[in-house]
């Protein structure tokens, strides 16, 4: 493990070692450092593509201990501390006693019970506290969510679905807007006929819902698609990650470039 | 003879080592970050839209900004987070910055820090107010319509956001001439439901690439009315501000690869044509 001391020292004042080694990093210690550990572990989730082995494991389960220890850190310092334990002891906010400093305010009490309750899941015979937290939130975000995602989502949707049709067409591209407006109402409503269960999808119906089959293979395809463009994203920002913050492969290009074809 | 060597070929082909393939799409990607083609970038009328919007707006006004991503995304977001904001610091237009993923604002206090290189007056507090991450998702965005400094009384940096000068003229959602929002999963589809439609605001998206086609209905029925798709989408915003940046140099890599998804998709299929039509006239001699 690694002494934060040195690494402060190796930033202030550099042993002749410790400025070989800087220089061998390729300038700031700490970020060098950090800049190998991340491409080694990159390396070993690579190495997954090869086969499965024990290193790729111990790094899904860094990565996953990592995530889980930030987060719980995060939570604990950004929200608990100073949106309850501040306001319900005043007194251990750093800032107490000047005007920036948190006042006490006892309502928290009442969120925080009921965040306890949620906990209480773990005590055998008072889980069933947490259901009052629980029909808590859900009765006061449904109240919040019904009318803001009718008018905010369902109703918009609806009206853009009938809304694209132009009703007089006298060009080109007035054509090709009545086009694509008649594929997404055609497309819609086939789709809604495939989920639309009640009725036996046999007939008419049967041929309606197999155009929203049609319809429905070509959104998924359209969606691999992109996935496909950000998953070779995630790729290049690796590649380049490695190529260049790591390996510095820009600046050795360069100095080949000037070796092999002179100039500076 | 020959007909009996071509499925042989064909199966070969078909059952060829997937670390063969892995390896020419690494090759795809390293050699042209290496050799760039310069290959053309067409702008597309989703992102014209949203560079038009803040390129129109009169200097000082005001933006709200919500980066919802995290280090997962930062290949695709991050360059088109540096983009916009980049173009906003230009226009001289304020700037409020959320977070609703945990793991996001050391991303967004990145990018500040190095746009204050290229903009060295640009100050927190008078510019641009970064408030960072806070819990409650839904509630946040709804808070936001209310009062950012309610919701967010220390921004990112520990400073007390009642006292900013920027937040004086621009306290809640409902002040924004104008929205972006960086989006990685579907906290978007909040912002839209909660925020910018109930307090009637402009938005535009910047998203991943896996979450662009679930934007697009809200593109159709104009509750976004530009989109910044992806890497591409990010190396559109370079060409549209003039400056290049990660994203443009890394579309060279991102269409070599496409390429060579597209002929392996083609020539999968074709062989796997090929293969079926042998198997059937072998089936019709052996009967």
């Amino acid at each position: 493990m690694l002494n934060p001391a040195i690494l402060i020292q190796a930033e202030s004042q550099l042993l002749p070692w410790q400025q070989a080694m800087a220089d061998f990093l390729g300038g700031d210690v700490m970020v060098a450092i950090g800049t190998w550990i991340a491409a080694g572990l990159t390396l070993i989730m690579f190495s997954f593509i090869y086969k499965d082995n024990p290193l790729f494991r111990l790094g899904e389960h860094v990565y996953l201990g990592i995530s889980a220890g930030y987060l719980m850190s995060l939570y604990f310092f950004n929200n608990m501390k100073p949106q309850f334990i501040y306001p319900l002891l005043p007194f251990l906010d750093p800032k107490f006693g000047t005007p920036e400093g948190t006042v006490m305010n006892l309502w928290v009490i009442v969120p925080g019970i009921l965040g306890i309750f949620i906990l209480l899941r773990l005590v055998p015979g008072m889980g069933w506290l947490s259901r009052t937290t629980f029909a808590f939130y859900i009765g006061g975000f449904t109240g919040i969510s019904l009318s803001k995602v009718f008018s905010g989502l369902l109703l918009p949707q609806f009206y853009a679905t009938i809304d694209a049709i132009p009703y007089r067409v006298t060009n080109g591209p007035e054509f090709i807007l009545l086009l694509n407006s008649l594929v997404l109402f055609v497309g819609a409503l086939t789709v809604l006929v495939y989920f639309f269960f009640s009725v036996e999808h046999r007939g008419f119906v049967g041929g309606v819902s197999r155009v929203g089959v049609y319809t429905l293979m070509i959104a998924f395809g359209a969606t691999f698609g992109y996935t496909i463009m950000a998953r070779v994203s995630l790729l290049i920002g690796r590649m380049q990650f490695l190529m260049f913050d790591w390996l510095h492969l820009d600046r050795l290009m360069g100095r080949l470039a000037m070796i092999l074809f002179g100039g500076g | 003879m020959e007909e009996v060597r071509m499925p042989g070929f064909v199966e070969r082909f078909l059952k060829l080592d997937r670390r063969i393939i892995y390896s020419l799409v690494a090759l795809a990607v390293a050699l042209p970050l290496l050799w760039p083609l310069k290959l053309p970038i067409r702008v597309t009328p989703e992102v014209e839209s949203v560079f038009n919007t803040i390129e129109k707006l009169p200097p000082g006004s005001n933006i709200m900004m919500s980066a919802d991503f995290d280090p997962a995304s930062q290949p695709e977001l991050y360059p088109m987070m540096k983009a916009v904001m980049r173009h906003i610091a230009r226009k001289n237009h304020k700037l409020v910055i959320t977070v609703l993923w945990p793991n996001g604002p050391n991303l967004v206090a990145q990018c500040i820090e190095e746009l204050k290189l290229e903009f060295p007056n640009w100050r927190s507090g008078e510019d641009y107010a970064f408030l960072g991450y806070q819990v409650g998702g839904t509630i946040v965005i709804i808070g936001v319509g209310n009062s950012f400094t309610d919701t967010y009384p220390k921004d990112y940096y520990g400073s007390s956001t009642a006292a900013m000068p920027i937040i004086k003229q621009f306290n809640r959602l409902g002040q924004a001439d104008y929205m972006v929002m960086f989006e990685a999963g579907n906290t978007g589809d909040y912002w839209i439901v909660y925020g910018t439609e109930v307090h009637d605001v402009d938005v535009g998206g910047g998203v991943t690439a896996v979450v662009a086609p679930l934007y697009y209905p809200y593109l159709q029925a104009k509750q976004l009315n530009g989109i910044i798709g992806g890497l591409k989408g990010a190396a559109e915003y370079e060409v549209l501000t003039k400056v290049p940046g990660m994203a443009t140099s890394a579309m060279d890599s991102q269409s070599i690869v496409h390429a060579l998804v597209f002929f392996a998709i083609v020539l999968a299929n074709i062989f796997a044509l090929v293969l079926a039509i042998e198997k059937r006239r072998q089936a019709r001699r052996e009967a």
